[in-house]
């Protein structure tokens, strides 16, 4: 099966006749407009780092981090609808993990970082296995307060944890400062690079190019991942568990495989970022209140569009984008409250992730692909059709259709 | 070293808090069928109203007034809520449930920037002093606490169950299409429910801060604690959230007094997973509301 739609797919039977076809479809030129604005997009960010200077790249490269996170949570709540809202406990797990072996057991990054995707993975199994019991509010609930439970964990084995952690996991505070994975010459991060100011330099792009790469690998994963047969399950699910099942596939195998993917990658991301732009700490990793980082994941999934795995890499550009607009504007005084724009971080970006959910759920991407066929097609001088509007076709419209029927059972059994 | 007797009346106290929090967003959710995550944020609301009111670095009026003021304002914050966002998306349970949530932040961050910053802040206690009875001193804040939570959760049980509107409430969280059928107007339950639960919030943020201090995001906790109290309860049920609190309440106050106080917020929640997991529709279904 899968060769007869490779065959339709790309066109030709044998092999010649068959790269020719793929070298056509990634001949840029022929691509799709929007295929071509996301190549541009790839461009962009790895000129990025020639327009600015060392001290400005932690952001930067802070927003590829956010973009893995995003995507992450995109596998597991935008393709088959089960609502994390607590993802940062991924990332946690895996950047404590790294962190804990670097600074407590002697172990480099470069294989604590694996240890932290492999544990994060096994944090997906656990979490995993019970949501294939738990529907809509019941999973939302859990998934908000892992992260809380986990944080309280990091306080309560402060001093020491017997074995895994002799020296604690160092509460609100966190363990301290790991070892770096670029650094200058002499700073004991695992590849030193130059002395002085150009050191500096090296380490800021450094770090920039491998945030960038992680990035790039992790979307091409789930593309294919998502884009395969494997993950045809996931939307399935999101739509309709009950055909998915009566289809003969096993359901919580999908859904268990999901949860896993999202904490690996999630996972991976956590345990990179420790070692080279975050300090590992609950604030740090979970964010204000330790939610704060699984809502900001949340917005921006939104934001770009569900269910997508590019949707939320374009959610978190707007995310960081409006935090770098908004935050420059400190001069700009609002009269009567006398407040300066720049303070009022984040209000500007969660009006904007509200408006977003009531007036356009499918996401900014979705509602730009559609504008964008729209001026195509009356640049052709045709009508465009449009796609059938209303809740239901967006991903996110599926996921609240499986919700509303959950919660429908829920209300109705209690009667 | 604190006395059991001490204990348990901070447990009663604080449970009488969580319970009438938790009341209002087992409300919202039985009838409207909303998981009201800015519910929290409403709390923050009432707070803060308080302190505009009666902080004496601000108007220093009567703390009864702060805390008539703060269930005011939480009040009319609701009512808008409900007006202007909610009713809109309300056959929308998962936009729902992400817009409240960012509501709440959103609501909390506005009273960051524009009212109190990121310092705590105290309001006066309505009731200052202590009481010694039995040989047992006590707050008399405390004490306060429990006897207005218990009169509030009295009166929304007669409210409920005698008045012609809280049947009407009881009819709509039944069946909306049976409430519309007899005449009644679901549209008008869900406003007064919701200015019921935001008022009830409102006041618990006021008790909260009065009890201890306030801050901006001083809502968060208790939100995500009313919601394991109206799990662990039974999603839905009035009885089921009293029974819930004072359950997570006590759990918590002992393990902090006991054990250790860095098990705050912990061991409630570790609890609510492992009974979520044994035991997933709660400790009571879904009664009449």
């Amino acid at each position: 099966m899968a060769t007869e739609s490779d065959e339709s797919v790309l066109g030709g039977s044998t092999s010649a006749e068959r790269r020719r076809a793929v070298l056509e479809k990634l001949n840029p030129l022929e691509m799709p407009i929007r295929f071509q604005l996301g190549l541009l997009g790839i461009v962009g960010f790895v000129l990025l780092p020639t327009q600015l200077y060392p001290d400005q790249m932690g952001r930067p490269t802070n927003l590829l981090f956010l973009m893995m996170f995003a995507m992450s949570w995109d596998v597991v709540s935008g393709y088959t609808g089960q609502l994390s809202f607590g993802h940062a406990f991924f990332f946690a797990v895996g950047g404590y993990t790294s962190a804990i072996l670097d600074l407590q057991h002697g172990i480099t990054p470069v294989i604590g970082i694996p240890v932290g995707m492999l544990l994060a993975g096994v944090g997906g199994l656990l979490i995993g296995i019970p949501a294939l019991r738990l529907r809509g509010p019941y999973l939302s609930l859990v998934t908000l307060i892992i992260p809380i439970i986990l944080a309280k964990l990091f306080t309560l084995f402060n001093n020491s944890l017997p074995v895994l952690a002799p020296e604690g996991l160092g509460g609100r505070n966190g363990p301290g400062l790991p070892t770096q994975l670029f650094g200058i010459d002499g700073s004991g991060a695992v590849l030193e690079l130059a002395e002085g100011y150009s050191g500096i330099q090296q380490t800021a792009l450094a770090n920039y190019y491998l945030a960038l790469g992680l990035m790039l690998l992790i979307l091409v994963v789930l593309l294919a991942v998502t884009r395969s047969s494997a993950g045809d399950g996931f939307p399935a699910l999101r739509e309709d568990e009950d055909a998915v099942a009566a289809a003969g596939l096993d359901a919580s195998r999908f859904k268990l495989f999901a949860f896993v993917l999202s904490a690996v990658v999630g996972g991976l991301a956590g345990a990179v970022w420790v070692h080279t732009v975050q300090t590992p700490s609950p604030l740090g990793i979970l964010g204000q209140d330790d939610i704060q980082t699984s809502i900001d994941v949340i917005i921006m999934s939104i934001l770009g569009g569900t269910g997508t795995i590019v949707g939320p890499i374009i959610g978190a550009v707007v995310f960081a984008l409006s935090a770098v607009v908004v935050g420059g504007l400190s001069d700009v005084i609002i009269p009567v409250a006398d407040v300066a724009v720049a303070d009022l971080r984040p209000l500007p970006l969660l009006a904007a992730a509200m408006a977003t959910l009531v007036f356009a759920p499918g996401g900014v991407l979705r509602a730009n692909i559609r504008l964008g066929r729209r001026i195509l097609a009356s640049a052709r001088g045709d009508e465009y059709e449009g796609e059938p509007i209303g809740g239901g076709d967006s991903a996110l419209g599926q996921i609240i259709e499986k919700y509303r029927a959950e919660l429908r059972e829920i209300i109705d059994e209690r009667r | 070293m604190t006395s059991a007797a001490n204990v348990i009346v901070t447990a009663i106290s604080i449970s009488s808090l969580y319970a009438i929090i938790a009341i209002g967003f087992t409300l919202i959710f039985g009838v409207g069928g909303v998981l009201n995550f800015s519910h929290g944020a409403l709390i923050t609301i009432g707070a803060e109203a308080s302190y505009l009111l009666s902080n004496p670095t601000n108007l220093g009026l009567h703390p009864a007034l702060g805390l008539v003021g703060g269930m005011v304002t939480a009040a009319v914050v609701g009512a808008i809520l409900y007006l202007g966002v909610v009713q809109f998306v309300e056959d929308e349970p998962v936009t729902l449930l992400i817009l409240t949530f960012i509501i709440g932040f959103f609501i909390q961050h506005a009273c960051r920037v524009f009212i109190t910053g990121t310092s705590d802040f105290s309001v006066d206690q309505v009731t200052p002093g202590e009481t010694t009875i039995a040989g047992v001193t006590l707050f008399d804040i405390d004490i306060f606490i429990f006897v207005l939570a218990a009169v509030l959760i009295a009166a929304t049980g007669v409210f409920v169950s005698r008045t012609k509107t809280g049947k009407a409430i009881l009819a709509v969280s039944m069946s909306e299409k049976g409430a519309a059928v007899v005449g009644i107007d679901a549209r008008k339950i869900n406003l007064i429910t919701w200015l019921l639960a935001s008022a009830f919030a409102g006041i618990a943020g006021v008790l909260l801060t009065m009890k201890q201090t306030g801050a901006w995001s001083m809502g968060t906790q208790p939100l995500i604690l009313a919601f394991s109290i109206v799990i662990l309860g039974g999603l839905g049920s009035i009885k089921g959230s009293v029974v819930g609190a004072y359950i997570i309440g006590f759990t918590e106050t002992i393990t902090t007094s006991y054990i250790s106080s860095s098990l705050q917020g912990f061991t409630a929640l570790v609890l609510l997973i492992v009974l979520l997991l044994v035991k997933p529709e709660g400790l009571f279904g879904r009664e009449a509301a």
